[in-house]
Protein backbone atom coordinates (compact mmCIF):
# COMPACT_ATOMS: atom_id res chain seq x y z
CA UNK A 1 0.00 0.00 0.00
CA UNK A 2 1.30 3.42 -1.32
CA UNK A 3 0.76 6.39 1.02
CA UNK A 4 0.73 8.73 -1.62
CA UNK A 5 -2.69 7.15 -3.35
CA UNK A 6 -4.87 7.54 0.08
CA UNK A 7 -7.06 9.82 0.64
CA UNK A 8 -6.98 13.09 3.41
CA UNK A 9 -9.66 10.73 5.23
CA UNK A 10 -7.59 7.17 4.95
CA UNK A 11 -4.26 9.21 5.83
CA UNK A 12 -6.03 10.61 9.14
CA UNK A 13 -6.90 7.16 10.08
CA UNK A 14 -3.75 5.41 9.49
CA UNK A 15 -2.15 8.25 11.40
CA UNK A 16 -4.15 7.67 14.29
CA UNK A 17 -4.07 3.67 13.82
CA UNK A 18 -0.02 4.64 13.82
CA UNK A 19 0.49 2.88 10.90
CA UNK A 20 2.60 5.35 9.76
CA UNK A 21 3.46 9.05 11.06
CA UNK A 22 3.07 12.45 9.80
CA UNK A 23 6.50 12.78 8.78
CA UNK A 24 6.84 9.13 7.10
CA UNK A 25 3.26 10.50 5.01
CA UNK A 26 5.23 14.01 4.37
CA UNK A 27 8.14 12.22 3.21
CA UNK A 28 6.13 10.27 0.73
CA UNK A 29 4.63 12.92 -0.85
CA UNK A 30 7.80 15.10 -0.87
CA UNK A 31 9.76 12.20 -2.57
CA UNK A 32 7.04 11.75 -5.34
CA UNK A 33 7.41 15.45 -5.89
CA UNK A 34 11.25 15.35 -6.39
CA UNK A 35 10.41 12.59 -9.24
CA UNK A 36 7.44 13.36 -10.80
CA UNK A 37 7.20 17.71 -10.30
CA UNK A 38 10.70 18.37 -12.67
CA UNK A 39 8.26 16.93 -15.63
CA UNK A 40 4.65 18.57 -14.39
CA UNK A 41 5.65 21.55 -12.47
CA UNK A 42 2.73 21.58 -10.42
CA UNK A 43 4.87 22.85 -7.50
CA UNK A 44 7.02 26.19 -8.10
CA UNK A 45 8.83 26.06 -4.63
CA UNK A 46 8.56 23.36 -2.00
CA UNK A 47 8.94 24.23 1.53
CA UNK A 48 12.35 23.52 3.69
CA UNK A 49 10.50 22.98 6.28
CA UNK A 50 7.70 20.93 5.88
CA UNK A 51 9.27 18.21 7.92
CA UNK A 52 9.25 20.36 10.57
CA UNK A 53 5.86 20.61 10.35
CA UNK A 54 5.14 17.13 10.06
CA UNK A 55 6.82 16.18 13.47
CA UNK A 56 4.81 19.01 15.06
CA UNK A 57 1.79 17.04 13.89
CA UNK A 58 3.26 13.82 15.24
CA UNK A 59 3.55 16.00 18.61
CA UNK A 60 0.36 16.58 18.33
CA UNK A 61 -1.20 13.35 17.51
CA UNK A 62 0.67 11.86 19.85
CA UNK A 63 -0.55 14.05 22.84
CA UNK A 64 -4.51 14.42 22.15
CA UNK A 65 -4.93 11.10 19.94
CA UNK A 66 -8.25 11.02 17.96
CA UNK A 67 -9.07 14.18 19.10
CA UNK A 68 -6.62 16.10 16.69
CA UNK A 69 -8.10 17.83 13.96
CA UNK A 70 -9.14 15.28 11.22
CA UNK A 71 -6.60 17.57 9.20
CA UNK A 72 -3.50 17.34 11.70
CA UNK A 73 -0.39 15.63 10.02
CA UNK A 74 -1.84 15.88 6.64
CA UNK A 75 -0.27 17.36 3.82
CA UNK A 76 -1.52 20.22 1.39
CA UNK A 77 -0.45 22.49 -1.39
CA UNK A 78 -1.38 25.97 -1.44
CA UNK A 79 -1.87 27.80 -4.74
CA UNK A 80 0.33 30.13 -4.97
CA UNK A 81 -2.06 33.84 -4.28
CA UNK A 82 -2.95 32.54 -0.66
CA UNK A 83 -0.51 33.94 1.95
CA UNK A 84 1.90 31.90 4.00
CA UNK A 85 3.71 34.46 6.55
CA UNK A 86 7.52 34.36 6.21
CA UNK A 87 7.05 32.46 2.88
CA UNK A 88 7.45 34.02 -0.53
CA UNK A 89 3.96 34.33 -2.05
CA UNK A 90 4.05 35.58 -6.29
CA UNK A 91 0.85 34.51 -7.64
CA UNK A 92 3.11 33.46 -10.76
CA UNK A 93 3.99 36.79 -11.74
CA UNK A 94 7.81 38.35 -12.13
CA UNK A 95 5.79 41.81 -10.49
CA UNK A 96 6.15 39.40 -6.89
CA UNK A 97 8.66 37.10 -7.75
CA UNK A 98 10.59 38.06 -4.39
CA UNK A 99 7.45 39.23 -2.28
CA UNK A 100 7.68 37.07 0.99
CA UNK A 101 4.14 37.27 2.39
CA UNK A 102 3.92 39.55 6.53
CA UNK A 103 0.83 38.15 7.41
CA UNK A 104 -1.43 34.17 7.30
CA UNK A 105 -4.18 34.50 4.88
CA UNK A 106 -7.23 33.39 7.40
CA UNK A 107 -7.81 29.99 5.03
CA UNK A 108 -3.77 29.34 6.61
CA UNK A 109 -4.31 30.37 9.77
CA UNK A 110 -7.54 27.55 10.20
CA UNK A 111 -5.02 25.01 8.81
CA UNK A 112 -2.32 25.51 10.88
CA UNK A 113 -4.75 25.53 13.78
CA UNK A 114 -5.10 22.09 12.47
CA UNK A 115 -1.43 21.09 11.97
CA UNK A 116 -2.15 20.32 8.80
CA UNK A 117 1.22 20.30 6.76
CA UNK A 118 2.00 23.00 3.57
CA UNK A 119 4.08 20.92 0.82
CA UNK A 120 4.46 24.13 -1.13
CA UNK A 121 3.03 26.15 -3.32
CA UNK A 122 1.40 25.50 -6.25
CA UNK A 123 1.93 27.41 -9.97
CA UNK A 124 -1.09 28.92 -12.07
CA UNK A 125 -1.86 32.12 -14.11
CA UNK A 126 -0.32 35.29 -13.75
CA UNK A 127 -3.22 36.36 -10.82
CA UNK A 128 -4.90 33.66 -11.49
CA UNK A 129 -5.55 35.06 -14.65
CA UNK A 130 -6.14 32.42 -17.87
CA UNK A 131 -7.31 28.73 -17.71
CA UNK A 132 -4.47 26.79 -18.45
CA UNK A 133 -1.83 27.64 -16.51
CA UNK A 134 0.37 28.71 -19.27
CA UNK A 135 -0.16 32.32 -18.82
CA UNK A 136 2.46 31.76 -15.43
CA UNK A 137 5.80 33.63 -15.60
CA UNK A 138 7.28 30.44 -14.08
CA UNK A 139 6.38 27.75 -17.40
CA UNK A 140 3.33 26.23 -17.52
CA UNK A 141 1.79 23.08 -15.69
CA UNK A 142 1.47 19.86 -17.74
CA UNK A 143 -1.44 17.57 -17.07
CA UNK A 144 -0.67 14.34 -15.46
CA UNK A 145 -2.68 12.27 -17.77
CA UNK A 146 -1.02 13.48 -20.72
CA UNK A 147 2.07 16.05 -20.50
CA UNK A 148 1.27 17.52 -23.81
CA UNK A 149 -1.90 19.16 -22.58
CA UNK A 150 -2.88 21.85 -19.88
CA UNK A 151 -3.95 21.36 -16.68
CA UNK A 152 -6.38 23.87 -16.83
CA UNK A 153 -6.71 27.14 -15.08
CA UNK A 154 -6.01 28.89 -12.88
CA UNK A 155 -5.53 26.90 -10.23
CA UNK A 156 -3.71 24.34 -12.64
CA UNK A 157 -1.05 23.42 -10.21
CA UNK A 158 -3.05 22.54 -7.12
CA UNK A 159 -5.10 19.90 -9.52
CA UNK A 160 -2.25 18.56 -11.31
CA UNK A 161 -0.89 18.28 -7.91
CA UNK A 162 -3.51 16.34 -6.72
CA UNK A 163 -4.00 15.10 -9.21
CA UNK A 164 -0.47 13.31 -9.64
CA UNK A 165 -0.22 12.17 -6.04
CA UNK A 166 1.97 15.35 -5.26
CA UNK A 167 -0.56 16.07 -2.14
CA UNK A 168 -3.94 14.48 -1.58
CA UNK A 169 -5.37 18.17 -1.16
CA UNK A 170 -4.66 21.62 -2.41
CA UNK A 171 -6.24 24.79 -2.14
CA UNK A 172 -6.81 26.70 -4.86
CA UNK A 173 -9.15 29.86 -5.81
CA UNK A 174 -11.53 31.01 -8.11
CA UNK A 175 -12.65 34.45 -10.07
CA UNK A 176 -14.78 32.21 -12.49
CA UNK A 177 -14.20 28.39 -12.78
CA UNK A 178 -10.86 28.60 -12.06
CA UNK A 179 -10.81 25.43 -9.38
CA UNK A 180 -14.04 23.43 -10.97
CA UNK A 181 -12.11 23.90 -14.79
CA UNK A 182 -8.55 21.93 -13.74
CA UNK A 183 -10.40 19.49 -11.22
CA UNK A 184 -12.85 18.79 -14.61
CA UNK A 185 -9.08 18.80 -16.41
CA UNK A 186 -7.45 16.77 -13.95
CA UNK A 187 -9.98 14.14 -12.85
CA UNK A 188 -10.27 15.35 -9.53
CA UNK A 189 -13.03 16.75 -6.81
CA UNK A 190 -12.93 20.70 -6.84
CA UNK A 191 -15.59 22.85 -5.11
CA UNK A 192 -16.51 26.57 -5.14
CA UNK A 193 -18.05 27.74 -1.99
CA UNK A 194 -20.65 30.30 -1.85
CA UNK A 195 -19.41 33.82 -1.97
CA UNK A 196 -18.47 34.89 1.70
CA UNK A 197 -18.39 31.45 3.12
CA UNK A 198 -14.35 31.47 3.17
CA UNK A 199 -12.43 34.45 4.27
CA UNK A 200 -10.42 36.20 1.18
CA UNK A 201 -8.01 37.72 3.55
CA UNK A 202 -4.58 37.02 2.25
CA UNK A 203 -5.82 36.12 -0.91
CA UNK A 204 -3.79 38.15 -3.80
CA UNK A 205 -6.83 40.31 -5.07
CA UNK A 206 -8.13 39.73 -8.30
CA UNK A 207 -11.94 40.56 -9.15
CA UNK A 208 -13.35 41.10 -5.26
CA UNK A 209 -17.07 40.85 -6.08
CA UNK A 210 -16.06 36.88 -7.47
CA UNK A 211 -12.98 35.93 -5.84
CA UNK A 212 -13.39 32.84 -3.18
CA UNK A 213 -10.90 30.28 -1.94
CA UNK A 214 -11.63 26.45 -2.32
CA UNK A 215 -10.83 23.03 -2.06
CA UNK A 216 -9.21 19.89 -4.62
CA UNK A 217 -9.10 16.42 -3.60
CA UNK A 218 -9.70 13.10 -4.83
CA UNK A 219 -12.64 12.60 -3.08
CA UNK A 220 -15.83 14.48 -1.91
CA UNK A 221 -15.50 13.64 1.63
CA UNK A 222 -11.45 15.35 1.53
CA UNK A 223 -13.23 18.51 -0.64
CA UNK A 224 -15.42 18.19 2.21
CA UNK A 225 -13.19 18.18 5.15
CA UNK A 226 -10.67 21.12 3.93
CA UNK A 227 -14.01 23.27 3.08
CA UNK A 228 -15.60 22.75 7.02
CA UNK A 229 -12.24 23.33 8.05
CA UNK A 230 -11.48 26.77 6.38
CA UNK A 231 -14.76 28.03 6.29
CA UNK A 232 -16.52 30.81 8.74
CA UNK A 233 -16.93 34.35 9.28
CA UNK A 234 -13.89 36.24 9.38
CA UNK A 235 -13.84 40.37 11.17
CA UNK A 236 -10.53 40.58 8.05
CA UNK A 237 -12.94 40.17 5.29
CA UNK A 238 -15.78 41.89 5.35
CA UNK A 239 -17.84 40.26 2.30
CA UNK A 240 -17.45 36.97 4.96
CA UNK A 241 -21.28 35.52 5.89
CA UNK A 242 -22.23 34.91 9.28
CA UNK A 243 -22.15 31.03 10.29
CA UNK A 244 -24.52 29.26 8.34
CA UNK A 245 -26.03 25.47 8.24
CA UNK A 246 -27.44 23.94 4.70
CA UNK A 247 -31.21 23.09 5.06
CA UNK A 248 -31.98 19.80 3.75
CA UNK A 249 -32.63 20.18 -0.06
CA UNK A 250 -36.22 19.93 -0.60
CA UNK A 251 -36.38 17.96 -3.69
CA UNK A 252 -34.18 15.36 -6.06
CA UNK A 253 -34.53 16.97 -8.83
CA UNK A 254 -31.61 18.44 -11.25
CA UNK A 255 -32.18 20.82 -13.71
CA UNK A 256 -30.62 20.55 -16.91
CA UNK A 257 -30.84 24.07 -18.75
CA UNK A 258 -30.12 22.03 -22.43
CA UNK A 259 -30.10 24.83 -24.56
CA UNK A 260 -27.18 26.08 -22.65
CA UNK A 261 -25.43 22.74 -22.38
CA UNK A 262 -25.48 22.97 -26.25
CA UNK A 263 -22.00 25.20 -26.33
CA UNK A 264 -19.87 21.78 -25.25
CA UNK A 265 -18.23 19.27 -27.49
CA UNK A 266 -20.68 16.78 -28.79
CA UNK A 267 -18.61 13.82 -26.99
CA UNK A 268 -18.67 15.75 -23.63
CA UNK A 269 -22.47 16.14 -24.06
CA UNK A 270 -22.86 12.56 -24.51
CA UNK A 271 -20.73 11.41 -21.27
CA UNK A 272 -22.74 14.10 -19.74
CA UNK A 273 -26.03 12.21 -20.51
CA UNK A 274 -24.91 8.76 -19.57
CA UNK A 275 -23.86 10.20 -15.91
CA UNK A 276 -27.40 11.94 -15.95
CA UNK A 277 -29.13 8.90 -16.60
CA UNK A 278 -27.01 6.89 -13.91
CA UNK A 279 -28.35 9.79 -11.41
CA UNK A 280 -31.62 9.19 -12.70
CA UNK A 281 -31.28 5.49 -11.76
CA UNK A 282 -30.23 6.38 -7.93
CA UNK A 283 -33.99 8.36 -7.68
CA UNK A 284 -33.14 11.74 -8.85
CA UNK A 285 -35.30 13.61 -11.20
CA UNK A 286 -33.99 15.05 -14.17
CA UNK A 287 -35.89 17.99 -15.78
CA UNK A 288 -35.31 20.32 -18.47
CA UNK A 289 -34.77 24.36 -17.33
CA UNK A 290 -34.72 27.29 -19.44
CA UNK A 291 -32.13 30.02 -18.37
CA UNK A 292 -32.05 32.53 -20.67
CA UNK A 293 -29.34 34.86 -19.39
CA UNK A 294 -26.95 32.17 -18.72
CA UNK A 295 -24.85 32.41 -22.36
CA UNK A 296 -24.59 35.93 -21.48
CA UNK A 297 -22.81 35.35 -18.45
CA UNK A 298 -19.60 35.01 -19.70
CA UNK A 299 -19.69 38.16 -21.67
CA UNK A 300 -21.08 40.21 -18.65
CA UNK A 301 -18.02 38.12 -16.34
CA UNK A 302 -15.38 39.56 -19.28
CA UNK A 303 -16.55 43.13 -18.25
CA UNK A 304 -17.08 43.17 -14.98
CA UNK A 305 -13.89 40.85 -13.89
CA UNK A 306 -11.67 43.42 -16.22
CA UNK A 307 -12.95 46.22 -14.56
CA UNK A 308 -12.28 44.83 -10.89
CA UNK A 309 -8.74 43.92 -11.89
CA UNK A 310 -7.73 47.08 -13.51
CA UNK A 311 -8.74 48.58 -10.55
CA UNK A 312 -7.09 45.85 -8.08
CA UNK A 313 -3.80 45.66 -9.69
CA UNK A 314 -3.48 49.64 -9.49
CA UNK A 315 -1.69 49.15 -6.39
CA UNK A 316 0.98 46.96 -8.24
CA UNK A 317 2.99 50.32 -8.99
CA UNK A 318 7.05 48.86 -7.80
CA UNK A 319 7.16 51.65 -5.15
CA UNK A 320 6.71 49.41 -1.85
CA UNK A 321 7.18 46.18 -2.66
CA UNK A 322 7.28 44.22 -5.82
CA UNK A 323 9.51 44.11 -9.18
CA UNK A 324 10.54 48.18 -9.22
CA UNK A 325 12.48 49.08 -12.66
CA UNK A 326 13.97 52.88 -12.58
CA UNK A 327 13.04 55.48 -15.18
CA UNK A 328 13.72 58.80 -15.35
CA UNK A 329 10.70 60.35 -13.72
CA UNK A 330 7.96 59.28 -10.86
CA UNK A 331 5.41 58.15 -13.63
CA UNK A 332 8.27 56.28 -16.07
CA UNK A 333 9.05 53.99 -12.89
CA UNK A 334 5.27 53.38 -12.86
CA UNK A 335 5.14 52.51 -16.27
CA UNK A 336 8.33 50.55 -16.60
CA UNK A 337 7.77 48.69 -13.61
CA UNK A 338 4.19 47.50 -14.55
CA UNK A 339 5.17 46.52 -18.05
CA UNK A 340 7.97 44.66 -16.89
CA UNK A 341 6.33 42.78 -13.96
CA UNK A 342 2.80 41.78 -15.41
CA UNK A 343 2.92 39.10 -18.59
CA UNK A 344 0.75 39.36 -21.95
CA UNK A 345 -2.54 38.46 -20.42
CA UNK A 346 -2.33 40.44 -17.22
CA UNK A 347 -1.90 43.50 -19.38
CA UNK A 348 -4.48 42.64 -21.65
CA UNK A 349 -7.08 42.27 -18.98
CA UNK A 350 -6.45 45.85 -17.45
CA UNK A 351 -6.11 47.41 -20.46
CA UNK A 352 -9.16 45.89 -21.08
CA UNK A 353 -10.90 47.11 -17.51
CA UNK A 354 -9.93 50.71 -18.16
CA UNK A 355 -11.31 50.36 -21.01
CA UNK A 356 -14.93 49.14 -19.94
CA UNK A 357 -14.58 51.60 -17.34
CA UNK A 358 -13.77 54.56 -19.34
CA UNK A 359 -15.85 57.89 -19.77
CA UNK A 360 -18.17 56.88 -22.85
CA UNK A 361 -18.25 53.15 -22.64
CA UNK A 362 -19.12 52.82 -18.86
CA UNK A 363 -22.68 53.20 -19.74
CA UNK A 364 -22.66 50.43 -22.80
CA UNK A 365 -20.61 48.10 -20.81
CA UNK A 366 -20.13 48.31 -17.10
CA UNK A 367 -23.43 49.16 -16.10
CA UNK A 368 -25.12 47.05 -18.56
CA UNK A 369 -23.08 44.10 -17.35
CA UNK A 370 -23.77 44.40 -13.74
CA UNK A 371 -27.85 44.29 -14.60
CA UNK A 372 -27.28 41.28 -16.58
CA UNK A 373 -25.41 40.45 -13.36
CA UNK A 374 -28.65 40.52 -11.53
CA UNK A 375 -30.60 39.10 -14.20
CA UNK A 376 -28.83 35.85 -14.15
CA UNK A 377 -28.98 35.70 -10.79
CA UNK A 378 -32.67 36.01 -10.93
CA UNK A 379 -33.15 33.65 -13.59
CA UNK A 380 -31.15 31.28 -11.58
CA UNK A 381 -33.05 31.65 -8.07
CA UNK A 382 -36.34 31.18 -10.33
CA UNK A 383 -34.91 28.07 -11.67
CA UNK A 384 -33.96 27.15 -8.53
CA UNK A 385 -37.68 27.06 -7.01
CA UNK A 386 -38.80 23.91 -9.11
CA UNK A 387 -35.40 22.19 -8.97
CA UNK A 388 -32.70 21.48 -5.52
CA UNK A 389 -29.38 21.29 -8.65
CA UNK A 390 -28.74 22.53 -11.78
CA UNK A 391 -26.32 20.35 -13.86
CA UNK A 392 -24.10 20.81 -16.64
CA UNK A 393 -20.32 19.47 -17.88
CA UNK A 394 -17.95 21.33 -15.79
CA UNK A 395 -15.89 22.55 -19.35
CA UNK A 396 -16.93 22.20 -22.70
CA UNK A 397 -14.45 19.27 -23.56
CA UNK A 398 -11.36 17.93 -21.98
CA UNK A 399 -7.87 19.04 -21.48
CA UNK A 400 -6.50 20.98 -24.76
CA UNK A 401 -2.86 20.52 -26.29
CA UNK A 402 -0.29 23.46 -24.92
CA UNK A 403 -0.19 26.40 -27.19
CA UNK A 404 -3.41 25.29 -28.55
CA UNK A 405 -5.64 28.44 -27.35
CA UNK A 406 -3.30 31.06 -28.18
CA UNK A 407 -6.64 33.60 -29.52
CA UNK A 408 -7.46 35.07 -26.08
CA UNK A 409 -11.47 34.48 -26.54
CA UNK A 410 -11.44 30.70 -27.69
CA UNK A 411 -9.51 30.66 -23.77
CA UNK A 412 -11.85 32.63 -22.28
CA UNK A 413 -14.78 30.65 -23.52
CA UNK A 414 -13.64 27.10 -21.28
CA UNK A 415 -15.32 28.96 -18.66
CA UNK A 416 -18.78 29.34 -20.31
CA UNK A 417 -20.27 26.71 -18.18
CA UNK A 418 -18.69 28.16 -14.74
CA UNK A 419 -19.58 32.43 -14.96
CA UNK A 420 -23.70 31.31 -13.92
CA UNK A 421 -22.46 30.17 -10.52
CA UNK A 422 -19.56 33.22 -10.05
CA UNK A 423 -21.87 35.68 -11.21
CA UNK A 424 -24.35 35.36 -8.91
CA UNK A 425 -22.52 34.19 -6.04
CA UNK A 426 -23.82 30.43 -5.61
CA UNK A 427 -21.92 27.19 -4.88
CA UNK A 428 -20.56 24.79 -7.30
CA UNK A 429 -18.63 21.63 -7.48
CA UNK A 430 -17.15 20.02 -10.03
CA UNK A 431 -16.59 15.93 -9.73
CA UNK A 432 -15.26 13.24 -12.18
CA UNK A 433 -18.18 12.14 -14.97
CA UNK A 434 -15.94 9.97 -17.52
CA UNK A 435 -13.10 9.98 -20.18
CA UNK A 436 -13.25 10.42 -23.89
CA UNK A 437 -10.18 9.76 -25.70
CA UNK A 438 -7.74 11.98 -27.59
CA UNK A 439 -4.35 10.61 -29.58
CA UNK A 440 -4.71 7.52 -27.48
CA UNK A 441 -4.95 8.79 -24.60
CA UNK A 442 -8.21 8.91 -21.64
CA UNK A 443 -8.69 12.35 -20.80
CA UNK A 444 -11.30 12.68 -17.75
CA UNK A 445 -14.63 15.19 -17.75
CA UNK A 446 -15.79 16.84 -15.04
CA UNK A 447 -19.95 17.25 -14.12
CA UNK A 448 -20.74 20.46 -12.30
CA UNK A 449 -23.11 20.98 -10.11
CA UNK A 450 -24.65 24.20 -8.62
CA UNK A 451 -26.93 25.08 -5.64
CA UNK A 452 -28.48 27.76 -3.98
CA UNK A 453 -26.10 30.14 -1.61
CA UNK A 454 -25.69 28.35 1.21
CA UNK A 455 -26.79 25.28 0.21
CA UNK A 456 -22.73 24.13 0.58
CA UNK A 457 -23.52 21.07 2.04
CA UNK A 458 -25.95 19.62 -0.27
CA UNK A 459 -23.50 19.88 -3.61
CA UNK A 460 -21.51 16.87 -1.36
CA UNK A 461 -24.34 14.89 -0.94
CA UNK A 462 -24.81 14.92 -4.76
CA UNK A 463 -21.93 14.65 -5.58
CA UNK A 464 -21.03 11.76 -3.71
CA UNK A 465 -24.27 10.22 -5.20
CA UNK A 466 -22.47 10.93 -8.62
CA UNK A 467 -19.17 9.17 -7.56
CA UNK A 468 -20.68 6.13 -5.99
CA UNK A 469 -19.02 7.15 -2.68
CA UNK A 470 -20.06 6.09 0.63
CA UNK B 1 -12.08 48.44 -35.38
CA UNK B 2 -13.72 48.47 -32.49
CA UNK B 3 -10.59 50.17 -30.07
CA UNK B 4 -7.63 52.48 -32.38
CA UNK B 5 -4.10 52.93 -32.06
CA UNK B 6 -4.55 55.97 -30.20
CA UNK B 7 -7.42 54.44 -27.66
CA UNK B 8 -5.12 51.86 -26.92
CA UNK B 9 -1.89 53.94 -25.98
CA UNK B 10 -4.20 56.54 -23.99
CA UNK B 11 -6.04 53.19 -22.19
CA UNK B 12 -1.55 52.32 -21.75
CA UNK B 13 -0.81 55.61 -20.21
CA UNK B 14 -4.20 55.33 -17.64
CA UNK B 15 -3.00 51.95 -16.92
CA UNK B 16 0.28 53.33 -16.36
CA UNK B 17 1.76 50.76 -18.57
CA UNK B 18 4.52 51.29 -21.21
CA UNK B 19 4.41 49.12 -24.40
CA UNK B 20 6.41 49.57 -27.49
CA UNK B 21 4.38 50.04 -30.80
CA UNK B 22 4.59 46.49 -31.76
CA UNK B 23 2.74 45.68 -28.51
CA UNK B 24 0.36 48.44 -29.02
CA UNK B 25 -0.53 46.94 -32.29
CA UNK B 26 -0.50 43.30 -30.88
CA UNK B 27 -2.76 44.22 -28.26
CA UNK B 28 -5.23 46.36 -30.62
CA UNK B 29 -5.73 42.97 -32.73
CA UNK B 30 -6.34 41.25 -29.31
CA UNK B 31 -9.01 43.67 -27.80
CA UNK B 32 -10.67 44.06 -30.82
CA UNK B 33 -11.73 40.33 -30.90
CA UNK B 34 -12.02 40.52 -27.12
CA UNK B 35 -14.43 43.33 -27.08
CA UNK B 36 -16.51 42.23 -30.63
CA UNK B 37 -17.18 39.14 -27.75
CA UNK B 38 -18.54 41.16 -25.30
CA UNK B 39 -20.20 43.58 -27.35
CA UNK B 40 -22.81 40.82 -26.67
CA UNK B 41 -23.96 42.50 -23.26
CA UNK B 42 -23.99 46.17 -24.75
CA UNK B 43 -26.30 45.12 -27.13
CA UNK B 44 -28.71 43.33 -25.47
CA UNK B 45 -32.11 44.52 -24.40
CA UNK B 46 -33.61 44.55 -21.08
CA UNK B 47 -36.75 45.25 -19.56
CA UNK B 48 -37.11 48.48 -18.28
CA UNK B 49 -37.75 46.87 -14.72
CA UNK B 50 -34.50 44.83 -14.78
CA UNK B 51 -32.36 47.90 -16.15
CA UNK B 52 -33.15 49.62 -12.71
CA UNK B 53 -31.90 46.79 -10.51
CA UNK B 54 -28.13 47.54 -10.55
CA UNK B 55 -26.50 44.58 -8.94
CA UNK B 56 -27.39 41.69 -6.75
CA UNK B 57 -27.97 42.35 -3.39
CA UNK B 58 -25.44 43.86 -2.02
CA UNK B 59 -25.18 45.77 1.45
CA UNK B 60 -22.56 47.70 3.21
CA UNK B 61 -20.59 45.89 6.03
CA UNK B 62 -19.73 48.60 8.41
CA UNK B 63 -17.25 48.27 11.78
CA UNK B 64 -15.81 49.96 14.29
CA UNK B 65 -12.11 50.97 13.57
CA UNK B 66 -9.57 49.32 15.96
CA UNK B 67 -5.98 49.20 16.41
CA UNK B 68 -5.70 45.37 16.42
CA UNK B 69 -1.81 45.19 16.93
CA UNK B 70 1.09 46.84 18.52
CA UNK B 71 2.64 49.69 16.58
CA UNK B 72 5.84 48.78 14.90
CA UNK B 73 5.11 45.17 15.27
CA UNK B 74 5.23 44.72 11.95
CA UNK B 75 7.46 47.42 10.61
CA UNK B 76 9.96 45.38 10.09
CA UNK B 77 8.98 42.82 7.39
CA UNK B 78 7.45 45.78 5.55
CA UNK B 79 9.88 47.96 4.86
CA UNK B 80 12.08 44.97 4.18
CA UNK B 81 10.32 44.84 0.78
CA UNK B 82 11.10 47.98 -0.14
CA UNK B 83 12.73 48.76 -3.38
CA UNK B 84 14.77 51.49 -2.13
CA UNK B 85 15.18 52.89 1.51
CA UNK B 86 16.91 55.20 3.67
CA UNK B 87 17.05 55.12 7.54
CA UNK B 88 13.46 53.26 7.40
CA UNK B 89 11.97 55.61 4.71
CA UNK B 90 10.64 54.67 1.64
CA UNK B 91 13.07 56.33 -1.15
CA UNK B 92 10.47 57.43 -3.87
CA UNK B 93 11.60 60.38 -6.68
CA UNK B 94 11.32 63.52 -6.05
CA UNK B 95 7.75 64.92 -7.47
CA UNK B 96 6.77 68.42 -5.90
CA UNK B 97 8.71 71.04 -8.28
CA UNK B 98 8.71 68.30 -11.40
CA UNK B 99 6.16 68.76 -14.22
Amino acid sequence: MNITDQSAAEIARGLRDKTFSALEVTRAHLARIAELNPALNAYIEVFADAEDAAREADRVLAEKGTEAHPLCGVPIAIKDNILIQGKRVSAASKMLEHYVATYDATAITKLRAAHAVFLGRTNMDEFAMGSSTEHSAFGPTKNPHDETRVPGGSSGGSAAAVAAHLAPLALGSETCGSIRQPASLCGIVGFKPTYGAVSRSGLIAMGSSLDQIGPFARTVRDAELVFNAIRGADPLDGTTLPAFDTTPPRTKRIGVPRAFVADAQSETRLVFEKKLAELASEGYDIVDIELESAPLALPAYYIIMPAEVSTNLARLDGMRYGLHVDGATLREDYERSRAAGFGPETRRRIILGTHVLSSGYCDAYYRKATVLRAQVAADLARAFESVSFIATPTAPGPAFKLGEKSDPVSMYLEDIFSAPANLAGMPAISVPMGHVERDGVELPLGIQFMAPRRMDASLFDIARAARNEA
Amino acid sequence: MAVSVDEVKKLAELSRLSLSDQEVETLRGELDSIVNYIEAVASVSLPDAASRVPHTDLINVLREDRVTHESGAHTAEITAQFPDAEDGYLRVKKIIGSP
